[in-house]
């Protein structure tokens, strides 16, 4: 706690609350989120959709527009804030796409569809890097043959139309690694792909991160995303973390009952199961007020105490925390279950 | 390439050989030609004499074949009203429409597309509520009483322009801002809209990310897109305006272009010069009709040119 | 009044008065959604209640009117509006060229906007609607003749030909109606057939088919519900369009003619007297464009409240005011996609 830095992080997210004005209440997405992020690692987000991951993200890119609005919190960029005090707004305008650029889930509408790859990318290094069209298109076709595109002087000239998914998606990396950002935000960047095209993006984002230093956060709703590419990796759910520690940690031993919950419904071939658990219910209206654990409705070992005051990251500070009165208890009792059904399966076959 | 032209020119070819049918059908067929460009009083000889000069007494696809093989000759016959021939008095009006048209599409369109991506930027607020209220008031407003009140008005009280006919610049600004006003209503209503949608599309989103200028956004992502429909309804506009709207207003300011001279046939009767007109405005319709096609084309490079 | 008399002591049916009390719980919870809803839109509500009037003066004319629109009294000719240097109060709005009343002319003119206005709507609409539903629901080779008639007529030089049409022959009401619907059923067979296909792509109406339903039951069960919104929202433009255009007919002596009488018709003989009584001409313009706003607020109305996000927008537009005063921290960019708020919103739209 004493600990004295010398360098502020990266970027620092303090209580971050973002919320959305429908007709039908107020959904409170995100809900106090700290995030410190140092330079050179990857922190993956993981959670369902509707856990405000997205948010939090485009909150940070200042891309939180109407019904949506930061209700509180601050988002720091080497210590400075891009929200408040003097200068915050002109700091935020030269930071965000310059120092931190983001790749999108849909590659096939995020590209503007009358201009072609090429002068897509150009606009980024003439705005941030003051490239004339000479040098950015020659600095645009490294860039697509950076991202592992084959004949890129001719794909330079090309409209999006004229790419397959995959190489959009490589193309919109391309784009985003243009002003030679130092953070990259990755939103679900492999959900609208092939299974086969995504190991191909993800084994090229983890390239890249190690080649060229960057500090990376990857958004996804998929365990195993994470786990390949991640150093550290927070668990979402409900507008707030849950869970927060190293990939090993967290998948070595999950701590709450929630991340429990969606590594046994990950698929495994290394592990004979009688059936892929399945975490029940949905997740909690964010426009009522939270009483208590936000996963209690959903839990296998939550006990009535555990409505009363919403439970906070407890743990070892910077290190491994879980938001949950019985941490670490539910991984045996899930497993017991399933093992019982094992056996009860194994008997019915006898 | 030449596969799309050529079908595009035999669609259009359809269009007009359709308009003129319509023309043949309800003047031959439906009513009666002679009765109605004679006086009452003529007698059963002069109708079959003048039967016999205009050709309505051969079969109508006789009559067809006489006025397509005039038309492709730009000969439509001679005017019943000036006794001169037809195309003469329609190579002398139609400039007249034009300039009358263009100025008051270029008004429209430099007017309103700043005023409705202006409104679509902020949808919602006070100041898009009044553009909003403005634009619908001045679609609202019937053509031809709004050029009456600018005539009242600009023309009697203030006295700065001419209230109607044709002659120095002053003379075109009146009916011009009349034909202009409800064009102005519907394309920033349109402009607005379509801006409002594309404001919203992922790769506006990703060109925040980029840290784009808000002015680069809006204008060479957001709009580029919104050109495609806003560019067809200026087409319409265009088409809108040389086959009705400037009837209308032509008529109210007493401007001679074609609109003026097709209200003058109607009431002089004058058959030749009325079937004359439909045919050049449906060519012309067909036209611009064929050239949006191309300006497509030069928006949008997804279009391909080879169904 | 027995408003305690249960259903089966006042000689009607006997009907189970649970299943009574919600069929009309349902349908006054519906008014008063649609009535809180358009009270929301001062724009549209003024525009609605003013099209209400209209439809009241309309009908009860002979009530309402002072005089009758026809009766002539040169004696009274050319008055001015009451409250100007000569004018009367036994004439409100004046009088025109023949001592006609203005006000009384005005409310008569009202009957033809409105039945020429609704006939067209109806004649077009019907005509359009089946066209697009035959297309869109057909599809194939039906759909491509459809609409290469739309798309070859929608390329005529339309006001043009109606003025042929009307000057040989013979203009009337009848004749209006009949050009101007014409005229009119292509828009309402484009939008049915593009909300049809819309529509179609959802799957459940592949499932009823499958199923083995009757393709007329098909159409009215599931496609007909899904497409009304944006015809509703499209036959009130059209009402709006078709006022405009009957008034311009008959401003051109090519529409109405006397001894009926309608709003073009009166600013066409108003003309005449422009300059000495401006008010023949500048009562009846505001009429039409009273009228012809109103419908298109009403129809710009019914656009947003049958547009689920547009809908959203304005709700937080409102309540974000209250709630963080002018200075909320927005984010300094201003992009948000439609499908990031269903992602978002999804987990609480659910419980």
């Amino acid at each position: 706690m004493t600990e004295v830095r010398k360098e502020p992080y990266l970027l620092e997210v303090k209580d971050l609350q973002v919320s959305f004005y429908t007709r039908r209440g107020i959904i409170r997405a995100v809900r106090g989120v700290h995030l410190k992020m140092e330079r050179g690692e990857t922190l993956g987000i993981v959670g369902e959709s509707g856990s405000g991951k997205s948010v939090t993200a485009r909150a940070i890119l200042g891309l939180v527009d109407l019904p949506g609005a930061i209700t509180g919190g601050d988002i720091l960029w080497n210590g400075e804030s891009l929200l408040h005090g003097k200068g915050a707004k002109a700091r935020a305008r030269k930071v965000r796409g310059k120092e931190m650029a983001m790749v999108f889930q849909n590659p096939m509408t995020s590209f503007n569809p009358l201009y072609t790859i090429g002068s897509q990318i150009r606009e980024v290094l003439k705005y941030h890097l003051g490239m004339n069209k000479k040098q950015g298109t020659e600095r645009a076709t490294e860039l697509l043959s950076l991202v592992g595109m084959s004949n890129p002087k001719s794909r330079v000239d090309q409209y999006p139309h004229e790419f397959s998914g995959g190489m959009r998606q490589r193309a919109m990396i391309a784009m985003a690694l243009a002003s030679e950002p130092k953070l990259l935000i990755a939103d679900e960047p492999t959900t609208a792909l092939d299974v086969t095209i995504q190991a191909q993006i993800l084994e090229l984002l983890d390239d890249l991160q190690s080649r060229l230093g960057l500090t990376t956060i990857l958004i996804t709703h998929d365990l195993a995303v994470v786990a390949g590419v991640c150093h550290r990796v927070r668990v979402m759910y409900a507008g707030r973390f849950l869970e927060k520690g190293s990939a090993e940690e967290i998948f070595g031993k999950p701590g709450h009952p929630y991340t429990v919950g969606l590594l046994k419904s990950t698929p495994r071939l290394d592990e004979l199961v009688p059936r892929l658990y399945s975490i029940a219910g949905s997740p909690p209206d964010l426009r009522l007020p939270v009483t208590g654990c936000t996963f209690l409705p959903r839990c296998e070992i939550g006990e009535d105490s555990c409505g009363v005051t919403e439970p906070l990251l407890t743990g070892k500070k910077g290190a491994r925390e879980v938001a949950c009165y019985r941490s670490f208890e539910a991984e045996s009792v899930i497993e017991a279950e399933l093992e019982a059904e094992w056996e009860a399966l194994a008997r019915a076959d006898d | 390439m030449g596969k799309f032209i050529l079908q595009r020119v035999a669609q259009g070819v359809i269009v007009v050989i359709g308009v003129v049918l319509v023309v043949f059908v309800v003047t031959r067929l439906v009513g009666d030609p002679v009765s109605l460009m004679l006086p009452l009083e003529a007698t059963p000889e002069e109708r079959a004499a003048f039967e016999a000069t205009l050709g309505l007494d051969q079969p109508l696809l006789v009559q067809l074949g006489d006025f397509a093989a005039g038309a492709v000759r730009l000969d439509f016959g001679d005017s019943l009203w000036q006794g001169r021939a037809a195309f003469e008095i329609i190579a002398e009006a139609l400039p007249k429409t034009f300039i009358l048209v263009l100025a008051a599409l270029s008004v429209a369109v430099v007017v309103a597309i700043p005023v409705g991506i202006y409104a679509s930027l902020k949808p919602g607020s006070w100041i898009d509520r009044t553009l909003v209220g403005g634009s619908l008031l001045g679609l609202s407003i019937p053509q031809f009483w709004l050029g009456l009140m600018l005539i009242l008005f600009f023309g009697v009280k203030l006295g700065w322009f001419p209230t109607s006919g044709y002659g120095s610049w002053k003379h075109i600004v009146l009916p011009a801002v009349t034909l202009a006003l409800p064009a102005i209503g519907r394309l920033v209503m349109m402009v607005r809209s379509t801006m409002i949608d594309e404001l919203h599309a992922p790769y506006v989103e990703t060109s925040q990310a980029k840290g784009m200028p808000r002015w680069r956004t809006v204008f060479m992502h957001a709009f580029r897109n919104a050109s495609i429909p806003v560019a067809t309804l200026v087409g319409w506009e265009f088409i809108r305006a040389m086959a009705g709207y400037a009837v209308v207003v032509e008529t109210v300011f007493a401007w001679p272009g074609i609109g003026f001279m097709s209200i003058q046939a109607i009431n002089q009767q004058d058959l030749i010069l009325l079937q004359a007109i439909v045919f050049v405005v449906a060519i012309i319709v067909v036209a611009i009709n064929i050239g949006m096609d191309f300006l497509y084309m030069g928006i949008d490079p997804r279009i391909k040119v080879n169904s | 009044m027995s408003v305690t008399a249960p259903p089966d002591q006042l000689g009607g049916p006997t009907v189970d008065p649970v299943v009574v009390d919600s069929v009309q719980g349902a349908r006054g919870r519906a008014v008063k959604s649609f009535l809180e809803d358009i009270w929301r839109d001062k724009a549209a509500t003024i525009g609605l209640l003013f099209l209400l009037i209209l439809v009241f003066t309309a009908v009860f004319a002979p009530l309402i009117a002072p005089y009758d629109p026809a009766a002539q009294s040169l004696a009274d000719r050319l008055m001015p509006p009451s409250w100007m240097d000569g004018g009367s109060t036994s004439h409100l709005l004046g009088t025109d060229n023949l001592g006609r009343d203005v006000l009384s002319r005005l409310i008569y003119g009202g009957r033809v906007s409105l039945l020429v206005g609704s006939a067209v709507v109806a004649i077009a609409g019907t005509a359009g609607v089946l066209a697009g539903l035959f297309a869109g629901y057909r599809g194939g080779r039906t759909d491509t003749t459809i609409m290469r008639i739309v798309d070859t007529q929608v390329a005529f030089p339309g006001l043009l030909l109606a003025l042929v049409i009307l000057a040989v022959v013979g203009p009337s009401v009848s004749t209006v109606i009949l050009v101007l619907s014409l005229n009119g059923w292509l828009v309402y067979a484009r939008v049915t057939r593009g909300a049809v296909l819309s529509v179609k792509q959802r799957g459940y109406v592949d499932a009823a088919e499958m199923v083995g339903a009757k393709s007329t039951r098909v159409v009215r069960r599931h496609i007909f519900p899904g497409i009304t919104a944006p015809l509703i929202t499209l036959a009130v433009l059209e009402f709006a369009r078709i006022i405009l255009a009957e008034a311009a007919l008959s401003f051109l002596g090519l529409g109405i003619q006397p001894p009926q009488n309608s709003w073009g018709l009166d600013v066409a003989i108003g003309r005449e007297y422009l300059f000495n009584a401006p008010w023949l001409v500048i009562f009846p313009g505001i009429a039409i464009s009273l009228t012809v706003l109103s419908a298109n607020m009403v129809a710009s109305w019914l656009r947003v409240r049958t547009n689920p996000l547009a809908r959203e927008k304005r709700f937080a537009q409102d309540t974000m005011k209250h709630d963080l005063g002018s200075d909320g921290i927005l984010g300094s960019g201003d992009a948000f996609t439609d499908d990031m708020y269903a992602e978002e919103t999804e987990g609480a739209a659910t419980l």
